[in-house]
């Protein structure tokens, strides 16, 4: 993945989560589920954060029964939300719970890397309002 | 990219119809406001997020500010101005229009002025802050003494605490010079963030971090020594400190000499601090706050946290807030390179670095006949030295007459959830003659109203803001006003020629009243509107150096002892900063925890953001927040359900055992419509310096819902 996650430096602020939600219009009052979490971690009594957003792992493609989740040439898995019958099956299989079904369309949501504002120069939505640090990208070379 | 593709990720382009419009978010305080880059498509935004080359965020947004476009969307804004039909609370209104509405309001202030005199009206701001130097003025002009806001709970202690000591309203710590960073209550990755990146990048240029907070926070996570202070007596820590820096000769004997006043009387208060006598106090070990000494000792100037609220919402804050103070003028750091340095309000609440002539404009009508504004007898320092109403008094006015009636009430951002005791605030607003507020939502507050006014956002408005190291901006409408909304200040100033104050600046133009706030700076109202998209540096201002702001108090010194104090002969005010605890009278054997309310979370901002989805979403119910060793002798579990006592009420919530939180300390996020912390508060749990809620410490106890 090409996303980078310095946890020492989270603070848990959480803008990532709601520059998020804000970029790709997700609802979690509604019942959508967020495309990426920041979760307080509490072990020997210290306080860290995670980042639970998608590795493109692939989790969700191998089950789709429709292949409107692809691999896209910059390695990250894409919606092809016309194809997708919203069956959920993607849903249940992201292992960090990632992906979501849109409430309108009911068709997949997930994470596209912002490909779209990067192909552009302009980082992910994410990694740009960041105030710590914390979270970063790498652009890659097809 | 195809177009298709370039929409879906909301790119800027003539063939997507997206535009890019800058303005300023003002979801928070003022001081730390944001520029924002919104895009805009057909009329409505479709997304935010920080304005790159913005001076002050540099492109970085926090949670509240990146949920601005829900806010503004928000399902429950206020359409057209409303007249009450139902019982007062109901929410039951019929729409008017805005000159049956503005007609209506004047023709009854103009009633209740004639029968009960003009102070009988109290005006009054809740967030947000932009329009004040207009309403001040208006209250002022149409005679009434009563002008007060949210600050009576949030910002004005500090103020206050600093004009005692040094003359000073707001101070800043130059953390880029500092070598050590004292922060009490300090937790800057999630209030107030750009102040985190700040102290990082020091941190790793050798400043000293400590942090002095009950919790475990990223803040704490990230320093050289973590003091987890008993809650409240920070005041008891840093009087030892200040004793433990005397005895070391850690002290800068020729700054005291030429610029403290009262060092002696200071010097033997703080002697009775022993570490170990502290330690009983604060819960803390003395070898570590012996450390603590050492290290600011060894590693000066000293900066401090500029806490705005934190510190000073304990019975004792203001004196708590002036023993950290006082550790500036031990060590030489205050007006000093590295340490904190005064830096004057600019305008509407902001710190621009320089001076206006913003408190002329909006003082300079005040009623010289009128009776003494309410709060300042009951808080007779509050009174001398910012005089406003104390407005966490404006219930008990109402309420019981004291010191006199308020028979009617002219708000803007009205919020009775704000208030120490919350339900009897809700009382008065029920009781009152007449009420008109003017939001943008129609909260729980305006449904008290008589009529409620639509109000706009910043994004649908120009305003003239000023930003940190001389920067000034007059922004423009990312947005028109959405249905009928219109801007505050119109409103007012709309309301002064109803009212027919005698008044011709008020009578005039907006930008005719900035330009008299301005006149002495060299600031081009026109020029600035003619670039609204950015802050720009403005040339030629005067800013005072480091070490040239002198004191403004009667002495001409940092007073330790202050003189302002030892004036007013208040039984219960003492001239030094005297330690006292801040808990409430309950009882202890049946309210064993103590109960902080308010403590920042990422996604809330006061009430202001319960409503608004994206942030909600961040934390979906209200939860408190309690040790996991209280949790487990309880048998609580996360999730379940429990129900917290004070003597002044209960609230039952859902339990986050949490190892951040201490044992025996228990922290509820205020302004939940369904589990109200203020209704936990005495409303007589007050400083008596400021007249501040003692919000963050209150005897309570937490018992499992069956």
């Amino acid at each position: 993945m090409d996303m980078e996650f310095d946890p020492g430096a989270c603070t848990g602020c959480a803008a990532c989560q709601v520059a998020c939600l804000d970029q790709r219009d997700v609802r979690p009052m509604e019942g959508e589920i967020p495309l990426l979490r920041i979760e307080p971690v509490e072990q020997d009594g210290q306080l860290t954060f995670r980042r639970l957003g998608c590795t493109h792992c692939g989790a969700c493609m191998a089950v789709c029964p429709t292949g409107c989740l692809r691999r896209d040439a910059y390695g990250l898995v894409q919606a092809e939300a016309e194809l997708c019958v919203g069956c959920g099956a993607c849903v249940s299989a992201c292992p960090l719970g990632v992906v979501t079904l849109d409430i309108e369309t009911n068709t997949v949501k997930k994470c596209d890397g912002c490909i779209g504002r990067r192909l552009e120069g302009f980082p992910p939505a994410c990694c740009h309002t960041c105030p710590t640090g914390a979270l970063s990208w790498k652009e890659r070379s097809e | 990219m195809e177009s298709r593709d370039r929409l879906r990720a909301k790119l800027p382009g003539a063939d997507t119809g997206i535009t890019l419009k800058n303005s300023v978010c003002d979801i928070c305080a003022p001081g730390p406001h944001c520029g924002v880059t919104c895009y805009v498509k057909d009329g409505e935004i479709i997304k935010v997020e920080g304005t790159d080359a913005h001076p002050v965020n540099h492109g970085k947004l926090c949670a509240r500010g990146l949920a601005a476009r829900d806010y503004v969307y928000r399902k429950d804004r206020v359409k057209t101005p409303l007249r009450r039909v139902g019982p007062k609370g109901a929410g039951e209104f019929e729409p008017v229009s805005w000159d049956e509405a503005l007609g209506e309001i004047a023709e009854r202030l103009q009633d209740l002025k004639g029968r009960y005199g003009a102070s009988s009206v109290a005006f009054y701001s809740g967030y947000n802050k932009w329009y004040r130097p207009f309403l001040q003025r208006l209250a002022y002009s149409f005679g009434s003494v009563n002008y007060g806001s949210e600050s009576s709970a949030c910002f004005t202690s500090t103020i206050l605490s600093w004009r005692c000591a040094t003359g000073a309203e707001t101070v800043r710590p130059d953390l880029g010079r500092a070598g050590v960073f004292l922060g009490f209550c300090a937790n800057p990755g999630i209030s107030g963030y750009l102040m985190n990146s700040g102290l990082r990048k020091n941190r790793q240029r050798g400043m000293k971090v400590i942090i002095v907070d009950p919790r475990i926070t990223p803040a704490s996570e990230d320093c050289d020594l973590h003091l987890r202070i008993r809650p409240g007596a920070d005041g008891a820590l840093a009087l030892c400190l200040g004793r433990e820096l005397i005895r070391n000769d850690w002290i800068d004997r020729a700054y005291i000499r030429d610029n403290v006043y009262g060092f002696e009387e200071y010097a033997a208060y703080a002697e009775t601090f022993t570490p170990e006598y502290t330690a009983e106090l604060t819960g803390l070990r003395p070898e570590d706050i012996r450390l603590a000494a050492r290290i600011v000792g060894e590693n000066g100037p000293l900066a401090i946290n500029p806490s705005n609220a934190s510190l000073v919402h304990f019975k004792n804050g203001m004196q708590n807030h002036r023993a950290v103070m006082a550790l500036c003028a031990l060590t030489g750091s205050y007006d000093r390179p590295g340490g904190m340095i005064p830096t004057p309000l600019t305008y509407a609440h902001s710190m621009g670095g320089f001076e206006t002539l913003e408190p002329e404009f909006s003082t300079e009508t005040y009623p010289k006949d009128g009776p003494v504004p309410v709060g300042c007898e009951r808080f007779p320092l509050w009174g001398e030295l910012i005089g406003e109403m104390q407005a966490c008094d404006l219930h008990r006015a109402v309420l019981t007459g004291e010191p006199y009636p308020i028979r009617a009430l002219c708000a803007h951002g009205m919020n009775f959830r704000m208030f120490p005791d919350s339900p009897k605030m809700a009382e008065a607003l029920s009781k009152l003659e007449f009420f008109v507020d003017m939001d943008l939502f129609l909260t729980d507050s305006a449904k008290y109203a008589d009529i409620v006014l639509p109000a706009c956002s910043s994004l649908e408005r120009g305003e003239f803001k000023v930003f940190g190291g001389g920067n000034a901006q007059y922004t423009s409408a990312v947005i028109p006003p959405l249905y009928e909304s219109r801007r505050d200040d119109d409103v007012i100033l709309e309301l002064a020629r109803r009212l027919r104050v005698e008044d011709p600046l008020l009578l005039g133009d907006r930008d005719d009243c900035i330009r008299y706030m301005l006149r002495k700076t060299p600031i081009d109202l026109a020029a600035l509107k003619a670039a609204p998209d950015m802050p720009h540096k403005i040339q030629g201002l005067r800013m005072t150096a480091v070490g040239d702001h002198g004191f403004g108090t009667p002495t001409g010194k940092f007073e330790l002892y202050s003189t302002v104090i030892a004036a007013l002969d208040a039984p219960g005010l003492d001239p030094l900063p005297t330690y006292r605890p801040s808990e409430d009278d309950g009882n202890m054997a049946e309210y064993p925890l103590i109960l902080s309310t308010g403590i920042r979370i990422p996604g809330g901002l006061h009430s202001r953001l319960h409503d608004t989805p994206a942030a909600r979403s961040l934390r979906k119910e209200a939860m408190a927040d309690m040790s996991a060793e209280d949790a487990a002798r309880l048998g609580v579990g996360k999730g379940d359900r429990i129900r917290i006592t004070t003597s002044s009420g209960s609230v039952t919530v859902s339990a986050n055992p949490t190892v951040t939180i201490p044992a025996g300390m228990v922290s509820l996020y205020h302004g939940y419509r369904e589990a109200d912390a203020n209704s936990l508060l005495s409303w007589d749990h007050r400083d008596p310096y400021s007249g501040f809620p003692g919000y963050r410490c209150i005897r309570c106890r937490v018992e499992k819902e069956a």
